[in-house]
Protein backbone atom coordinates (compact mmCIF):
# COMPACT_ATOMS: atom_id res chain seq x y z
CA UNK A 1 0.00 0.00 0.00
CA UNK A 2 1.36 3.30 -0.63
CA UNK A 3 0.21 6.80 0.45
CA UNK A 4 -2.32 7.55 -1.98
CA UNK A 5 -4.16 4.53 -1.12
CA UNK A 6 -3.90 5.01 2.46
CA UNK A 7 -5.44 8.56 2.48
CA UNK A 8 -8.41 7.04 0.45
CA UNK A 9 -9.03 4.47 3.30
CA UNK A 10 -7.96 6.47 6.16
CA UNK A 11 -11.08 7.66 7.73
CA UNK A 12 -12.53 3.85 7.39
CA UNK A 13 -9.73 2.82 9.48
CA UNK A 14 -10.30 5.46 11.79
CA UNK A 15 -13.86 4.77 12.05
CA UNK A 16 -13.20 0.67 12.04
CA UNK A 17 -15.79 0.43 9.06
CA UNK A 18 -15.81 -0.82 5.37
CA UNK A 19 -12.71 -2.72 5.45
CA UNK A 20 -12.10 -6.05 5.91
CA UNK A 21 -9.32 -7.45 7.67
CA UNK A 22 -6.65 -7.46 4.93
CA UNK A 23 -6.83 -4.37 4.03
CA UNK A 24 -6.82 -3.36 7.64
CA UNK A 25 -3.58 -4.86 8.38
CA UNK A 26 -2.31 -3.88 5.30
CA UNK A 27 -3.26 0.33 6.01
CA UNK A 28 -1.70 -0.51 9.62
CA UNK A 29 1.58 -1.80 8.59
CA UNK A 30 2.06 1.24 5.93
CA UNK A 31 1.19 3.87 9.33
CA UNK A 32 3.65 2.23 11.23
CA UNK A 33 6.43 2.52 8.12
CA UNK A 34 5.60 6.07 6.88
CA UNK A 35 5.27 8.80 9.89
CA UNK A 36 3.13 11.18 7.98
CA UNK A 37 0.28 9.02 6.95
CA UNK A 38 0.67 7.81 10.46
CA UNK A 39 -0.14 11.64 11.84
CA UNK A 40 -2.67 11.48 9.45
CA UNK A 41 -4.58 8.23 11.24
CA UNK A 42 -3.75 9.78 14.89
CA UNK A 43 -5.63 12.49 13.46
CA UNK A 44 -8.82 10.73 11.66
CA UNK A 45 -8.72 8.79 15.31
CA UNK A 46 -8.81 11.95 17.57
CA UNK A 47 -11.93 13.05 15.03
CA UNK A 48 -14.03 9.69 15.80
CA UNK A 49 -13.35 10.12 19.18
CA UNK A 50 -14.66 13.61 19.08
CA UNK A 51 -17.22 12.74 17.18
CA UNK A 52 -18.56 9.40 19.85
CA UNK A 53 -17.80 11.57 22.31
CA UNK A 54 -20.72 14.16 21.31
CA UNK A 55 -22.52 11.31 19.98
CA UNK A 56 -22.62 9.71 23.81
CA UNK A 57 -23.58 13.45 25.40
CA UNK A 58 -26.53 13.56 23.11
CA UNK A 59 -27.38 10.19 23.94
CA UNK A 60 -30.28 10.71 26.18
CA UNK A 61 -32.05 14.20 24.10
CA UNK A 62 -35.31 13.73 22.56
CA UNK A 63 -38.53 15.82 21.63
CA UNK A 64 -40.37 16.63 24.82
CA UNK A 65 -43.07 15.06 26.10
CA UNK A 66 -45.43 17.91 24.74
CA UNK A 67 -44.81 16.74 21.16
CA UNK A 68 -45.82 13.13 22.22
CA UNK A 69 -48.78 14.83 23.58
CA UNK A 70 -50.06 16.34 20.39
CA UNK A 71 -48.65 13.83 18.20
CA UNK A 72 -51.09 11.27 20.16
CA UNK A 73 -54.29 13.86 19.72
CA UNK A 74 -53.56 13.86 16.01
CA UNK A 75 -53.53 10.00 15.68
CA UNK A 76 -56.56 10.01 17.52
CA UNK A 77 -58.61 12.81 14.96
CA UNK A 78 -56.65 10.86 11.76
CA UNK A 79 -58.21 8.07 13.11
CA UNK A 80 -61.86 8.70 14.43
CA UNK A 81 -63.00 9.66 10.60
CA UNK A 82 -62.22 6.27 9.80
CA UNK A 83 -64.24 4.49 12.47
CA UNK A 84 -67.62 6.13 10.63
CA UNK A 85 -66.30 6.13 7.46
CA UNK A 86 -68.83 3.45 6.32
CA UNK A 87 -71.42 5.90 7.10
CA UNK A 88 -70.67 8.97 5.08
CA UNK A 89 -74.23 9.24 3.60
CA UNK A 90 -75.46 10.00 7.00
CA UNK A 91 -73.57 12.83 7.02
CA UNK A 92 -74.96 13.96 3.49
CA UNK A 93 -78.21 13.49 4.27
CA UNK A 94 -77.93 15.50 7.52
CA UNK A 95 -76.10 18.46 5.40
CA UNK A 96 -78.88 18.24 2.21
CA UNK A 97 -81.29 18.32 5.35
CA UNK A 98 -79.90 20.85 7.40
CA UNK A 99 -79.77 23.32 4.41
CA UNK A 100 -83.55 22.70 3.52
CA UNK A 101 -84.38 23.63 6.63
CA UNK A 102 -82.23 26.68 6.43
CA UNK A 103 -83.60 27.95 3.02
CA UNK A 104 -87.08 27.58 4.11
CA UNK A 105 -87.32 29.44 7.59
CA UNK A 106 -85.00 32.36 6.09
CA UNK A 107 -87.43 32.62 3.47
CA UNK A 108 -90.07 32.55 6.06
CA UNK A 109 -88.54 35.23 8.33
CA UNK A 110 -87.75 37.24 5.59
CA UNK A 111 -91.33 37.45 4.52
CA UNK A 112 -92.30 37.62 7.95
CA UNK A 113 -92.75 41.77 7.65
CA UNK A 114 -95.64 40.97 4.71
CA UNK A 115 -97.85 39.33 7.17
CA UNK A 116 -99.44 41.78 8.63
CA UNK A 117 -101.05 40.87 12.27
CA UNK A 118 -104.64 41.38 12.52
CA UNK A 119 -105.33 44.99 13.22
CA UNK A 120 -108.06 45.73 15.67
CA UNK A 121 -108.30 49.73 15.83
CA UNK A 122 -108.77 50.15 11.81
CA UNK A 123 -111.50 47.51 11.07
CA UNK A 124 -109.25 46.10 8.33
CA UNK A 125 -109.28 42.47 8.41
CA UNK A 126 -106.65 39.88 9.12
CA UNK A 127 -106.52 38.89 5.38
CA UNK A 128 -103.54 36.14 5.34
CA UNK A 129 -101.13 37.07 2.64
CA UNK A 130 -100.03 34.07 0.59
CA UNK A 131 -97.03 33.52 2.82
CA UNK A 132 -99.30 31.93 5.15
CA UNK A 133 -98.62 28.15 4.72
CA UNK A 134 -100.65 25.34 5.69
CA UNK A 135 -100.22 24.21 8.76
CA UNK A 136 -99.89 20.40 8.47
CA UNK A 137 -97.06 18.69 7.20
CA UNK A 138 -96.14 14.93 6.80
CA UNK A 139 -94.51 15.60 9.83
CA UNK A 140 -96.84 16.11 11.53
CA UNK A 141 -99.21 13.48 9.99
CA UNK A 142 -96.66 11.26 11.40
CA UNK A 143 -97.46 12.35 15.23
CA UNK A 144 -99.75 10.10 17.28
CA UNK A 145 -102.84 11.20 18.54
CA UNK A 146 -101.72 11.99 21.86
CA UNK A 147 -99.13 14.06 20.14
CA UNK A 148 -101.43 16.38 18.53
CA UNK A 149 -103.67 16.62 21.41
CA UNK A 150 -100.32 17.99 23.34
CA UNK A 151 -99.52 19.93 20.34
CA UNK A 152 -102.91 21.36 20.65
CA UNK A 153 -102.91 22.06 23.87
CA UNK A 154 -99.68 23.87 23.82
CA UNK A 155 -100.76 25.27 21.02
CA UNK A 156 -103.85 26.78 23.58
CA UNK A 157 -101.26 28.64 25.48
CA UNK A 158 -101.11 31.36 23.33
CA UNK A 159 -104.97 31.95 22.31
CA UNK A 160 -104.38 35.69 22.81
CA UNK A 161 -103.52 35.50 18.61
CA UNK A 162 -106.98 35.59 16.84
CA UNK A 163 -105.39 34.23 14.19
CA UNK A 164 -102.88 31.86 13.64
CA UNK A 165 -100.58 31.03 10.79
CA UNK A 166 -97.90 28.48 10.60
CA UNK A 167 -94.98 27.05 7.92
CA UNK A 168 -95.08 24.12 7.53
CA UNK A 169 -92.74 21.87 10.06
CA UNK A 170 -89.20 21.46 8.10
CA UNK A 171 -86.79 18.74 9.09
CA UNK A 172 -83.85 19.60 11.44
CA UNK A 173 -80.58 17.43 11.06
CA UNK A 174 -80.27 14.67 12.57
CA UNK A 175 -77.30 12.47 13.38
CA UNK A 176 -78.95 9.38 15.18
CA UNK A 177 -78.74 6.16 13.81
CA UNK A 178 -82.18 5.26 14.44
CA UNK A 179 -85.31 6.47 12.90
CA UNK A 180 -88.32 8.07 14.83
CA UNK A 181 -90.11 5.75 16.42
CA UNK A 182 -93.27 7.84 16.80
CA UNK A 183 -93.02 9.11 20.37
CA UNK A 184 -92.70 12.89 19.16
CA UNK A 185 -94.58 15.62 21.14
CA UNK A 186 -94.49 18.82 19.63
CA UNK A 187 -93.31 21.71 21.93
CA UNK A 188 -93.72 25.83 21.37
CA UNK A 189 -91.30 27.55 22.07
CA UNK A 190 -90.96 31.61 21.89
CA UNK A 191 -87.75 32.68 20.28
CA UNK A 192 -85.79 36.01 20.94
CA UNK A 193 -83.88 37.62 17.96
CA UNK A 194 -80.84 36.36 19.50
CA UNK A 195 -82.28 32.48 19.76
CA UNK A 196 -82.87 32.64 15.74
CA UNK A 197 -79.87 34.24 15.21
CA UNK A 198 -78.28 31.24 17.37
CA UNK A 199 -79.89 29.14 14.83
CA UNK A 200 -78.32 30.65 12.00
CA UNK A 201 -81.74 32.41 10.98
CA UNK A 202 -81.45 35.95 9.89
CA UNK A 203 -83.06 38.60 11.89
CA UNK A 204 -84.91 41.13 10.02
CA UNK A 205 -85.71 44.74 11.32
CA UNK A 206 -89.46 44.11 11.20
CA UNK A 207 -88.90 41.21 13.93
CA UNK A 208 -85.72 42.16 15.60
CA UNK A 209 -87.37 43.47 18.47
CA UNK A 210 -90.13 40.89 19.58
CA UNK A 211 -90.51 36.84 20.11
CA UNK A 212 -90.88 34.78 16.99
CA UNK A 213 -93.45 31.47 18.40
CA UNK A 214 -92.11 28.22 17.07
CA UNK A 215 -93.83 24.24 17.08
CA UNK A 216 -90.82 21.83 17.49
CA UNK A 217 -91.07 18.49 16.96
CA UNK A 218 -89.24 16.69 19.81
CA UNK A 219 -88.34 13.04 20.32
CA UNK A 220 -88.88 11.50 23.28
CA UNK A 221 -85.35 11.96 24.53
CA UNK A 222 -85.55 15.55 23.56
CA UNK A 223 -83.73 15.61 20.19
CA UNK A 224 -85.77 18.11 18.11
CA UNK A 225 -86.91 16.60 14.92
CA UNK A 226 -88.48 19.38 12.81
CA UNK A 227 -89.38 23.14 13.66
CA UNK A 228 -92.10 25.59 12.10
CA UNK A 229 -92.77 29.19 12.48
CA UNK A 230 -96.30 30.59 13.94
CA UNK A 231 -97.49 34.07 13.84
CA UNK B 1 -50.44 -1.31 25.98
CA UNK B 2 -49.88 -4.57 23.70
CA UNK B 3 -46.43 -6.13 23.69
CA UNK B 4 -45.34 -4.74 20.44
CA UNK B 5 -41.60 -5.31 20.24
CA UNK B 6 -41.98 -8.72 18.49
CA UNK B 7 -43.30 -7.43 15.54
CA UNK B 8 -42.17 -6.68 12.63
CA UNK B 9 -41.78 -3.12 11.12
CA UNK B 10 -44.46 -3.63 8.60
CA UNK B 11 -46.65 -5.19 10.95
CA UNK B 12 -46.37 -1.96 13.02
CA UNK B 13 -46.65 -0.15 10.43
CA UNK B 14 -50.09 -1.52 8.80
CA UNK B 15 -51.46 -1.51 12.77
CA UNK B 16 -50.79 2.31 13.43
CA UNK B 17 -52.65 2.83 10.12
CA UNK B 18 -55.44 0.44 11.28
CA UNK B 19 -55.73 3.08 14.31
CA UNK B 20 -53.78 0.83 16.62
CA UNK B 21 -52.65 4.00 19.01
CA UNK B 22 -50.03 1.20 20.74
CA UNK B 23 -48.32 0.58 17.87
CA UNK B 24 -48.31 4.43 17.02
CA UNK B 25 -46.91 4.94 20.61
CA UNK B 26 -44.87 2.13 20.25
CA UNK B 27 -42.98 3.30 17.15
CA UNK B 28 -42.68 6.75 18.29
CA UNK B 29 -40.96 6.20 21.74
CA UNK B 30 -38.71 3.64 19.61
CA UNK B 31 -37.69 6.27 16.99
CA UNK B 32 -38.55 9.74 18.44
CA UNK B 33 -35.21 9.97 19.91
CA UNK B 34 -32.51 9.54 17.11
CA UNK B 35 -34.89 11.16 14.81
CA UNK B 36 -34.78 14.65 17.18
CA UNK B 37 -30.98 14.08 17.53
CA UNK B 38 -30.65 13.76 14.04
CA UNK B 39 -32.84 17.15 13.37
CA UNK B 40 -30.51 18.89 16.07
CA UNK B 41 -27.65 18.07 14.59
CA UNK B 42 -28.48 18.91 11.36
CA UNK B 43 -29.61 22.48 12.28
CA UNK B 44 -28.28 23.40 15.85
CA UNK B 45 -31.81 24.49 17.10
CA UNK B 46 -33.97 22.26 19.67
CA UNK B 47 -36.79 23.83 18.02
CA UNK B 48 -36.34 22.91 14.85
CA UNK B 49 -35.09 19.42 15.83
CA UNK B 50 -38.86 19.16 17.82
CA UNK B 51 -40.54 20.55 14.73
CA UNK B 52 -39.04 18.25 12.41
CA UNK B 53 -39.87 15.45 14.98
CA UNK B 54 -43.26 15.99 15.02
CA UNK B 55 -43.74 16.28 11.27
CA UNK B 56 -42.21 13.27 10.59
CA UNK B 57 -44.49 11.41 12.77
CA UNK B 58 -47.22 13.09 11.45
CA UNK B 59 -46.10 12.49 7.81
CA UNK B 60 -46.22 8.39 9.10
CA UNK B 61 -49.63 9.40 10.50
CA UNK B 62 -50.93 10.66 7.47
CA UNK B 63 -48.62 9.13 4.59
CA UNK B 64 -47.02 5.78 5.94
CA UNK B 65 -49.26 3.42 3.72
CA UNK B 66 -45.95 4.54 1.39
CA UNK B 67 -43.65 2.61 3.51
CA UNK B 68 -42.14 -0.49 1.53
CA UNK B 69 -40.25 -2.77 4.15
CA UNK B 70 -38.69 -4.08 0.42
CA UNK B 71 -37.04 -0.79 -0.10
CA UNK B 72 -35.87 -0.66 3.56
CA UNK B 73 -35.98 -0.37 6.82
CA UNK B 74 -38.54 1.79 9.38
CA UNK B 75 -36.07 3.73 10.49
CA UNK B 76 -34.71 4.49 7.35
CA UNK B 77 -37.78 5.84 6.20
CA UNK B 78 -38.00 8.22 8.94
CA UNK B 79 -34.56 9.55 8.43
CA UNK B 80 -35.48 10.14 4.77
CA UNK B 81 -38.70 11.99 6.03
CA UNK B 82 -36.62 14.20 8.22
CA UNK B 83 -33.74 14.50 6.22
CA UNK B 84 -36.68 16.04 3.74
CA UNK B 85 -38.13 17.97 6.44
CA UNK B 86 -34.79 19.46 7.81
CA UNK B 87 -33.83 20.35 4.24
CA UNK B 88 -37.09 22.25 3.38
CA UNK B 89 -36.84 24.00 7.05
CA UNK B 90 -33.18 25.30 5.90
CA UNK B 91 -34.38 26.69 2.28
CA UNK B 92 -37.41 28.45 4.58
CA UNK B 93 -35.65 30.31 7.23
CA UNK B 94 -31.63 30.48 5.83
CA UNK B 95 -32.72 33.94 4.89
CA UNK B 96 -34.49 34.95 8.32
CA UNK B 97 -32.03 33.29 11.37
CA UNK B 98 -28.91 32.17 11.59
CA UNK B 99 -28.52 28.53 11.20
CA UNK B 100 -26.54 27.74 13.89
CA UNK B 101 -27.59 28.15 17.40
CA UNK B 102 -24.98 27.70 19.93
CA UNK B 103 -22.60 29.81 18.05
CA UNK B 104 -19.92 31.74 20.26
CA UNK B 105 -18.89 35.15 20.14
CA UNK B 106 -16.13 35.06 23.04
CA UNK B 107 -13.93 37.61 21.34
CA UNK B 108 -11.59 34.74 19.33
CA UNK B 109 -13.51 35.06 16.16
CA UNK B 110 -12.70 37.59 13.63
CA UNK B 111 -15.64 37.96 12.21
CA UNK B 112 -14.91 36.21 8.90
CA UNK B 113 -15.21 32.94 7.51
CA UNK B 114 -12.61 30.62 8.42
CA UNK B 115 -10.28 28.33 6.31
CA UNK B 116 -12.15 25.73 4.40
CA UNK B 117 -15.06 28.50 3.95
CA UNK B 118 -16.37 27.67 8.12
CA UNK B 119 -18.26 29.03 10.50
CA UNK B 120 -16.84 32.16 11.78
CA UNK B 121 -17.79 30.87 15.50
CA UNK B 122 -15.39 28.04 14.50
CA UNK B 123 -11.88 28.99 15.52
CA UNK B 124 -8.81 27.88 16.73
CA UNK B 125 -8.11 27.29 20.31
CA UNK B 126 -5.01 28.91 21.23
CA UNK B 127 -4.70 26.65 24.23
CA UNK B 128 -5.96 23.07 25.59
CA UNK B 129 -9.61 22.83 25.78
CA UNK B 130 -11.58 21.24 28.12
CA UNK B 131 -13.82 17.94 27.21
CA UNK B 132 -16.84 19.89 27.72
CA UNK B 133 -15.72 22.51 25.77
CA UNK B 134 -14.46 20.40 22.91
CA UNK B 135 -17.40 18.77 21.78
CA UNK B 136 -18.93 22.29 21.87
CA UNK B 137 -16.42 22.82 18.89
CA UNK B 138 -17.23 19.97 17.54
CA UNK B 139 -20.52 20.14 17.52
CA UNK B 140 -19.95 23.59 15.65
CA UNK B 141 -17.62 22.28 13.33
CA UNK B 142 -20.26 19.68 12.38
CA UNK B 143 -22.78 22.42 12.07
CA UNK B 144 -20.49 24.60 9.93
CA UNK B 145 -19.93 21.70 7.26
CA UNK B 146 -22.24 21.87 4.00
CA UNK B 147 -25.62 20.26 3.87
CA UNK B 148 -24.56 17.22 1.54
CA UNK B 149 -21.02 16.76 4.19
CA UNK B 150 -22.92 17.38 7.25
CA UNK B 151 -25.66 14.57 6.79
CA UNK B 152 -23.06 11.98 6.15
CA UNK B 153 -21.37 12.57 9.19
CA UNK B 154 -24.18 12.99 11.17
CA UNK B 155 -25.78 9.82 9.80
CA UNK B 156 -22.64 7.60 9.60
CA UNK B 157 -20.63 9.39 12.43
CA UNK B 158 -23.20 10.21 15.17
CA UNK B 159 -25.93 7.78 14.38
CA UNK B 160 -23.46 5.12 13.51
CA UNK B 161 -25.20 4.28 10.13
CA UNK B 162 -23.55 1.97 8.05
CA UNK B 163 -23.19 3.48 5.01
CA UNK B 164 -25.71 1.22 3.52
CA UNK B 165 -28.20 2.54 5.53
CA UNK B 166 -27.00 5.91 5.26
CA UNK B 167 -27.21 5.53 1.38
CA UNK B 168 -30.63 4.63 1.89
CA UNK B 169 -31.73 7.64 3.78
CA UNK B 170 -30.04 9.98 1.05
CA UNK B 171 -31.34 8.26 -1.68
CA UNK B 172 -27.84 7.65 -3.01
CA UNK B 173 -24.67 5.01 -3.61
CA UNK B 174 -22.95 3.47 -1.33
CA UNK B 175 -19.63 5.12 -3.23
CA UNK B 176 -21.23 8.32 -3.16
CA UNK B 177 -21.62 8.22 0.73
CA UNK B 178 -18.28 6.92 1.25
CA UNK B 179 -16.20 9.37 -0.81
CA UNK B 180 -18.60 12.42 0.94
CA UNK B 181 -18.04 11.17 3.97
CA UNK B 182 -14.33 10.97 3.42
CA UNK B 183 -14.33 14.66 2.28
CA UNK B 184 -16.54 15.91 5.36
CA UNK B 185 -14.24 14.28 7.71
CA UNK B 186 -10.83 15.49 6.05
CA UNK B 187 -12.95 19.02 6.41
CA UNK B 188 -13.38 18.57 10.35
CA UNK B 189 -9.81 17.41 10.70
CA UNK B 190 -9.21 20.95 9.29
CA UNK B 191 -10.95 22.55 11.35
CA UNK B 192 -10.27 20.31 14.70
CA UNK B 193 -6.73 19.36 14.13
CA UNK B 194 -5.47 22.74 16.19
CA UNK B 195 -7.59 21.56 18.81
CA UNK B 196 -6.38 18.20 19.79
CA UNK B 197 -3.93 17.89 23.06
CA UNK B 198 -0.64 15.99 22.70
CA UNK B 199 -2.63 13.97 25.20
CA UNK B 200 -5.41 13.48 22.98
CA UNK B 201 -3.17 12.81 20.05
CA UNK B 202 -0.74 9.82 21.74
CA UNK B 203 -4.22 8.52 22.70
CA UNK B 204 -5.47 8.15 19.82
CA UNK B 205 -2.33 7.10 18.03
CA UNK B 206 -2.56 4.29 20.84
CA UNK B 207 -5.75 2.91 19.35
CA UNK B 208 -4.66 1.31 16.28
CA UNK B 209 -3.40 -1.81 18.25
Amino acid sequence: MNCVQFQEIVHDLARDAGLDQSARRDALAHADSCPRCDELLAEAQSLTTALRSLAAKDGTLGASERVEVALIGAFRQQSGPAVHSNRPWQWGLASVAGLAALVLLSVLVLRHPVVSPPTHGNGASATPSTAAVAPESAAVSQLPDASVESAANANSNFADADTEYASAFVALPFNGETAPVGDEVVVRESLSPAALANLGLPVSEANAGENVLADFVVDEDGTPRAVRLVE
Amino acid sequence: MVRLSGHSEDDLVRRLLAGDEGAFVFVYRRWQAPIYRFALHMSGNTSVAEDVTQEVFMTLIREGGRFDPALGSLSGYLFGIARNHVRKRYDRDRFLVPFIENSRDDGRSNGHAGRNGMHPSIVVAPVDLGRGETIAMVRDAVLSLPGHYREVVVLCDLQEMSYEEAALVLACAVGTVRSRLHRARTLLTEKLSDLQSPESKSAAGGMRQ
